[in-house]
C-alpha cells in the first residue's frame, strides 16, 4: 500500500516537475501533514486552518494523513518515524507530546522532532457552575484547604493541558482536590455545568461558547482578548503557565533548505491577518512562536511537568 | 419570521443540496470503516466559504443520511456500518436470510425517516428546556445507562445466558487493552507497542461480524453458497407501513429513547439504538422471538440511531455542549459563520437556525423518496451476487475500511484477529452480538464507573452512585431488564404446570 502511494507520489513528483521548470528548490512534492487525532477534532480544525492560508500564500495544499490512537501518541510516533526530507510534517498538542515519554505511552522523545513553531495557544480556564457557592478563586481555595479533597475538578483525559493545569493549581496554592477525568472537552464541559463536580478545567476557547457557568481564573500570563472580565491566576496570587497549544514539527535532522522553507512558510501564514481571523473565529488565539524558542519551551516544559506529576504520584 | 426561514430552507438550490447531502451521507454510512464525521469533516473546507445557510445544510444532512446508510449493510450482509447499526443486524439478518431483505430495509427506511423527523421536531420545540434536562445526567446516570445497554446481552442471549455473558465478558476484556482511562497506564498490552494504541472499534466490529461470517458461509457446501432469495416480497411497503401503524408505541418510544440519549454528550448513536431494541423487546408480548427476524427490532434499532440526530443537536445549539463529534463538527461550522450558541440563536433576526432545522427536517423526509428509488434498489442487488464471489469482495472492502481507520495495517491486523477468534467463538456457541456489546459499551462502563467512584470517595459515600433520582430510575430498569427473562421462564412453567394435570384427565 505504501509503495503503491510511494509510486504515485513519484509519479506526481515527475509530473510535477516537468511542469514547473525551476524543479530544484523545495518543494517538489505534496508536503504531508500527519494528525494524530480524528478527523474533524480539534487539531484537525486547526491544521485545515493552515492549510488554507498555505494553499494562498504557496499555492500548494497539503495531504492529509490521520493517525489516531493513545491520546495522539500513535501519530506523534509516525511522524517522528517518517522520513527527514521535509515532506512529513505534523501538527501536535502541547503539553501532550511534552508528557507522553515521561508517562510511558510512547515511544518517541523530545529529539526526534526538529521543531518548526507553534501556531496557537488556549489557555485554561477554572469554570464553575452557576449555581456554585465560589465566586472567586480565592473562596474556591479557602474552601479546598478547609476540607482537602472533598471538592471534585473535571478535566479532559490525562496527562492532558487540563491534569497538568489542576496539578500546577493544587501545587502553587497548596491544596488538594479531587481530580475526575472525562473523555472529551463538551464532556467536561457538561459535567461543570450540570453541576455535577465542584469545578472543572477546560479550554478558553470551549468556555467562551459555552452558555452556563463562570470562570474563577484563566491560566495565561495576561487577560484574554475572548475574555476580557475573567482576571488571571497570577492577579490571584496563583502562579501559573499552562496552555494548550498546536505546534508543526517535523522528523528530527530537515535538510536546512527544507527547514527554513517551512518555517518561514509558517511563520508568514500564522501571522496572516486571514489566519488571525479564521482562529479568532473559533476563539483560538494565534501565536506565532519560531522553532528554536519552540524547542527551548518543549524542553524546560518537560521538566516541570515530570516534576509535577512524579510529585502527585502519577509517574514514576 | 418563521415563514422566512421556510422560504429560505425549500429555495430550489437549498433543497438540490439537501438532497445531494443525504445520498452522500447515505454511502459513506453504507461503507464499513467511514463514518459521518470524516465525511463532514472533509467538507469543512468546502463549506466555509458558502453561504451559512448552505454549508449548515450540507453537514446536517450528510450527517443524517449517514445515519440511515448503515443500515443496509447491516441487514443484507451482518456489517454493522457504524456501531450504531449493531442492533439493526440482530433482526435485520435472520429477516434477509428468510427472503424478507426487502421488508427489513423498508422498515430501516421507514423507521429513519420517522425517527429523523421527530429527533428535528423535538429539537425546534424545546431545544432549550430539554438542554437543561441533559445537564442533569452526571457520571453516574451514563454509567447506570451503559450497564442497561449491556442487559441487552441476557435478552440476547435467552437459553444460554452463560455464553452470553461469557461473550460479553470478553468484549469487556478487549475493550480494555490499551491505556486506562484513569492513570493512562498501559494494560494487557503485553510489551507490544501496537497494543499500546488500544483495540479500535471499527476494524474489531468488522473481524468480528464479517470476516467471522464470511468464513462460517465458507462451511457449507457449494450447493449453499448461493444467496438468499431477495424475494419478490410485493406486499413488503404495504407491510411495513401496516407495522408502523399498528405499532406506533415502538416508533415513538424509540424515537423518544434516541432524542433523549442523543442529547447526553459523549453517549451517542450505539447506545441510543441498543437500549431501544431492548426495551422495544421487552415490552414486546411474544420477545422470545426477537433475534430470529421481527420487524420491530429493525425498526426500534433505526427509528433510535436516527432521532439521536436531533437530539444531539439540542445542547450544542442550546449551550454549545456538543452531544457527539458530529454535533462538534457542526458546532464548529456555526461558530466559523459566527453564529453564537443559545436561545439567542432563534431569536437573532437572521432566521438561519431556525430554516437550518426545517432544512435538517426536509433532510429526514427527502429520505424516504431518494432511499426507496436509488438506494434500496441499488443495494439489493448485492443480494443477486454469488456468494463465491460476495465474500473476497467483502473481505476486501472490509480491509480497506479497516485500513482507512489507523492508516496502517494494524487496523487490519485487529480485524484479522478478531475475525479467526470471532469464528472460533461462534463454533463454541458464542455469538458476535454480545462480545460486540461488550466492545462498544465497556469502555464508557468502565470511564463513567471510575468517574463515579472519584465523586464518591471526595463525597465520602458510595451511596451518590445510586441515591439521585434518575440513578434510581435507571437502576430500576436495569433490574427490571435482568428479571424479565427469568420471570417470563417462570410464568410458562406455572403455565406448563398448570396445563398438566388437564391434560392428565384427558388421556
Amino acid at each position: 500500500m505504501s509503495r503503491l502511494i510511494k509510486t504515485i507520489g513519484v509519479a506526481a513528483a515527475l509530473i510535477g516537475a516537468s511542469v514547473v521548470q525551476a524543479a530544484a528548490e523545495f518543494p517538489e512534492q505534496q508536503i504531508t501533514m500527519i494528525v494524530p487525532f480524528g478527523a474533524g477534532g480539534g487539531s484537525d480544525r486547526v491544521a485545515r486552518t493552515i492549510d488554507r492560508f498555505w494553499q494562498e500564500e504557496t499555492g500548494q495544499s497539503f495531504n492529509f494523513q490521520y493517525q489516531p490512537g493513545a491520546s495522539g501518541a500513535v501519530g506523534t510516533d509516525a511522524i517522528a518515524r517518517a522520513e527527514p526530507d521535509g515532506y512529513t510534517v505534523g501538527i501536535v498538542n502541547l503539553p501532550n507530546m511534552i508528557v507522553q515519554p515521561v508517562s510511558g505511552s510512547a515511544s518517541f522523545a523530545l529529539d526526534d522532532f526538529d521543531y518548526i513553531g507553534r501556531v496557537n495557544s488556549d489557555p485554561m480556564v477554572l469554570m464553575v457552575p452557576d449555581g456554585s457557592p465560589f465566586n472567586t478563586l480565592e473562596e474556591f481555595i479557602a474552601a479546598a484547604k478547609e476540607m482537602p479533597n472533598t471538592l471534585t475538578i473535571a478535566i479532559t483525559g490525562t496527562f492532558g493541558a487540563g491534569q497538568l493545569a489542576a496539578l500546577q493549581m493544587m501545587d502553587a496554592a497548596d491544596i488538594e482536590a479531587t481530580l475526575v477525568p472525562t473523555q472529551g472537552g463538551a464532556n467536561t464541559a457538561a459535567r461543570i455545568a450540570g453541576g455535577h463536580v465542584s469545578a472543572g478545567i477546560i479550554g478558553l476557547g470551549l468556555f467562551t461558547n459555552q452558555e452556563t457557568g463562570r470562570a474563577l481564573a484563566v491560566s495565561s500570563a495576561e487577560r484574554s482578548d475572548f475574555a476580557p472580565d475573567v482576571p488571571t491566576f497570577d492577579e490571584q496570587g496563583v502562579t501559573m503557565d499552562m496552555a494548550l497549544a498546536r505546534v508543526i514539527v517535523a522528523p528530527d535532522g530537515l535538510p536546512e533548505e527544507a527547514l527554513t522553507y517551512l518555517r518561514d512558510t509558517l511563520q508568514e501564514v500564522t501571522e496572516s491577518q486571514g489566519f488571525i481571523e479564521a482562529s479568532r473565529e473559533q476563539s483560538l488565539g494565534a501565536v506565532w512562536q519560531d522553532g528554536d524558542a519552540l524547542e527551548d519551551a518543549v524542553m524546560s516544559g518537560q521538566e516541570q511537568a515530570a516534576r509535577l506529576l512524579r510529585q502527585y504520584g502519577l509517574i514514576e | 419570521m418563521l415563514i422566512d426561514s421556510i422560504i429560505m430552507a425549500v429555495h430550489p438550490s437549498v433543497l438540490l443540496l439537501i438532497a445531494l447531502g443525504t445520498v452522500f451521507g447515505a454511502i459513506i454510512g453504507a461503507l464499513p470503516g467511514f463514518s459521518s464525521v470524516m465525511a463532514i469533516s472533509l467538507l469543512l473546507p468546502v463549506v466555509y466559504p458558502m453561504d451559512p445557510l448552505l454549508g449548515l445544510l450540507v453537514l446536517g444532512s450528510i450527517y443524517m443520511g449517514a445515519m440511515y446508510g448503515d443500515a443496509n449493510a447491516a441487514i443484507l450482509l451482518n456489517i454493522p456500518g457504524t456501531a450504531s447499526a449493531l442492533p439493526t443486524t440482530f433482526d435485520g439478518f435472520p429477516m434477509a436470510q428468510q427472503g424478507r431483505a426487502r421488508e427489513a430495509m423498508l422498515a430501516a427506511l421507514a423507521g429513519s425517516v420517522f425517527g429523523g423527523a421527530v429527533g428535528v421536531l423535538v429539537l425546534m420545540m424545546t431545544f432549550g428546556v430539554l438542554a437543561e434536562f441533559s445537564l442533569r445526567f452526571g457520571p453516574q446516570e451514563y454509567f447506570w445507562l451503559t450497564v442497561l445497554g449491556l442487559t441487552t446481552i441476557a435478552a440476547l442471549s435467552e437459553g444460554n445466558l452463560v455464553k452470553g455473558l461469557a461473550g460479553g465478558g470478553l468484549g469487556i476484556a478487549i475493550s480494555m487493552i490499551g491505556l486506562d482511562p484513569y492513570w493512562g497506564m498501559p494494560r494487557f498490552t503485553f510489551d507490544a507497542p501496537p497494543l499500546v494504541a488500544g483495540i479500535h472499534l471499527i476494524p474489531a466490529l468488522l473481524g468480528l461480524f464479517c470476516v467471522a461470517q464470511v468464513l462460517s458461509s465458507l462451511e457449507s457446501p457449494a450447493g449453499d453458497r448461493r444467496p438468499p432469495e431477495v424475494g419478490r416480497q410485493k406486499d413488503a411497503l404495504r407491510k411495513v407501513l401496516g407495522t408502523m401503524v399498528r405499532r406506533w408505541d415502538v416508533m415513538v418510544r424509540s424515537s423518544a429513547i434516541g432524542v433523549l440519549i442523543g442529547m447526553l454528550p459523549g453517549a451517542g448513536g450505539p447506545i441510543a439504538s441498543t437500549i431501544s431494541y431492548n426495551e422495544t423487546r421487552r415490552w414486546d408480548r411474544d420477545s422470545r422471538s426477537f433475534g430470529t427476524g421481527r420487524v420491530e427490532g429493525v425498526f426500534a434499532s433505526e427509528t433510535a440511531n436516527n432521532a439521536m440526530v436531533g437530539g444531539s443537536l439540542i445542547p450544542m445549539m442550546a449551550l454549545g455542549i456538543p452531544g457527539n463529534v458530529n454535533a462538534a463538527v457542526i458546532l464548529g461550522a456555526l461558530l466559523s459563520f459566527g453564529m453564537r450558541p443559545g436561545m439567542s440563536l432563534i431569536s437573532d433576526g437572521t432566521g438561519i437556525a431556525t430554516a437550518f432545522m426545517i432544512g435538517l427536517l426536509i433532510s429526514s423526509l427527502l429520505l424516504a423518496p431518494l432511499a426507496y428509488f436509488i438506494i434500496i434498489r441499488l443495494s439489493i442487488l448485492v443480494l443477486r451476487v454469488p456468494r463465491t464471489y460476495l465474500a473476497p469482495t467483502i473481505l476486501i472492502f472490509a480491509s480497506v475500511g479497516a485500513y482507512s481507520v489507523t492508516n496502517s495495517s494494524y487496523g487490519v491486523a485487529i480485524m484479522a484477529a478478531l475475525g479467526i477468534g470471532g469464528y472460533a467463538l461462534r463454533r463454541i456457541g458464542i455469538h458476535a452480538a454480545p462480545v460486540g456489546l461488550g466492545l462498544i459499551l465497556g469502555p464508557i462502563a468502565e470511564r463513567e464507573f471510575t468517574s463515579s467512584l472519584l465523586i464518591a470517595q471526595a463525597q465520602g459515600s458510595y451511596w451518590t452512585l445510586v441515591m439521585r433520582p434518575i440513578s434510581l430510575v435507571l437502576v430500576a430498569l436495569c433490574l427490571l431488564s435482568i428479571m424479565t427473562p427469568l420471570l417470563l421462564s417462570m410464568r410458562d412453567r406455572m403455565r406448563k404446570r398448570r396445563l398438566a394435570p388437564d391434560s392428565e384427565k384427558q388421556q
